[in-house]
């Protein structure tokens, strides 16, 4: 057990970063991260500890849950009203100086955004990351970099834009 | 193409001959040294904290203590009484069922070029059973006694990639993507 709860700490906060940017929802990730190590536990847990299946969980969880439709992963972009019954102090809230970011990120497509928040992630290299979603290393490095240059000219766009609405992260 | 490299360069994955042409491409364009810089303090917002806080998992608990550690004296009193009542229906003592039949199997695999092969499945519950190298060639080998029916197991190479037995045609994927071998033990 030991080697698995050192594992959960040394891979807790880039797994729970990278489902937020991929799914663009605080709440969503929150589950997928606590469903993906349980599940990781359950079937692998007793073998050396490996982050690629910890992140193929995580990835396929997301997948499933856009595929459902059960949570809408395009949720940032909805203009909502935070609720004033909610408990804000345990809400699940991105800091508004990444709120932009955020908006921006979801305004990728969503290949561009599943292999540019695996390389945010910091835990996987591009073979891994092409591995895991079947496209080839080199595939890998053009488009992550494209997810970027695409990223820079939606942060200039929502900059310019000067958006102001804070939209609700559920 | 080498615009590519900025990324590669962000993601620690250049090797030698691309950082040699990447380093003369900074020299050389003022406008390739701003793309640079850009997008690594863009990377650098991308993966700061941006969350207050991240939630923690709840792990599920193990199964609740058994009968016999919460209540240690009822049990054993029970325990007791049972096995008196047993004593005095059942003299001469009756014959036990003798366990399932193991049956001896042999796993055989070819892989010249790792350092060890192990063997995981259902027959020990995923636990890590090393394989023996048999020889020079590259076979590994470990012989079981398995319970008669059905068991899954793959390989695992260098304590890091699992791998199907390949003299096995049945096989079976599992949630994560990785394939195990099916094999039907028969006394």
């Amino acid at each position: 057990m030991e080697p698995f709860r050192r594992f959960y700490q040394q891979y807790r906060e880039s797994f729970f970063a990278y489902l937020v940017r991929f799914t663009g929802d605080c709440d969503l990730a929150g589950e997928i991260m606590q469903e993906s190590f349980t599940r990781y536990l359950e079937s692998y847990g007793h073998l050396p500890p490996e982050p690629r299946l910890l992140y193929a969980i995580g990835r396929n969880a997301a997948l499933d849950a856009f595929r459902l439709k059960r949570k809408r992963c395009m949720a940032l972009l909805r203009e909502e009203t935070p609720d004033p019954e909610s408990d804000q102090e345990k809400r699940l809230m991105v800091k508004q100086t990444y709120q932009c970011m955020q908006r921006a990120l979801l305004q990728l497509s969503s290949g561009e955004r599943d292999v540019l928040s695996l390389v945010a992630s910091g835990d996987l290299n591009y073979r891994e990351i092409g591995e895991m979603i079947g496209i080839t290393e080199a595939n890998v490095k053009v488009r992550v970099h494209r997810a970027r240059v695409k990223l820079k000219n939606l942060m200039k766009k929502e900059q310019h834009d000067g958006r102001t609405h804070q939209p609700v992260y559920r | 193409m080498t615009e590519e490299l900025i990324s590669q360069y962000i993601d620690d994955a250049l090797d030698f001959d691309d950082k040699i042409v990447f380093v003369e491409r900074i020299h050389d364009s003022e406008r390739y040294k701003d793309d640079t810089v850009e997008l690594l303090t863009q990377e650098k917002a991308l993966r700061a904290a941006a969350w207050d806080y991240v939630p923690e998992v709840v792990f599920p608990q193990k199964a609740n203590k058994a009968l016999w550690m919460r209540r240690p004296l009822a049990v054993a009193a029970s325990a007791l009484a049972a096995a008196a009542l047993m004593f005095f229906f059942f003299w001469p003592p009756v014959s036990i069922e003798p366990p399932d039949r193991k049956v001896a199997h042999r796993f055989v695999v070819f892989e010249p070029d790792v350092e060890t092969v192990a063997i995981i499945g259902t027959f020990n519950n995923w636990q890590v059973l090393p394989m023996i190298k048999t020889g020079r060639e590259g076979y590994w080998e470990i012989s079981l006694e398995l319970a008669p029916g059905e068991h899954r197991y793959s390989f695992l190479l260098d304590d890091s990639r699992r791998m199907a037995d390949p003299t096995v045609h049945i096989r079976e994927k599992d949630d994560f993507g990785s394939e195990n071998s099916v094999l039907e033990v028969r006394t």
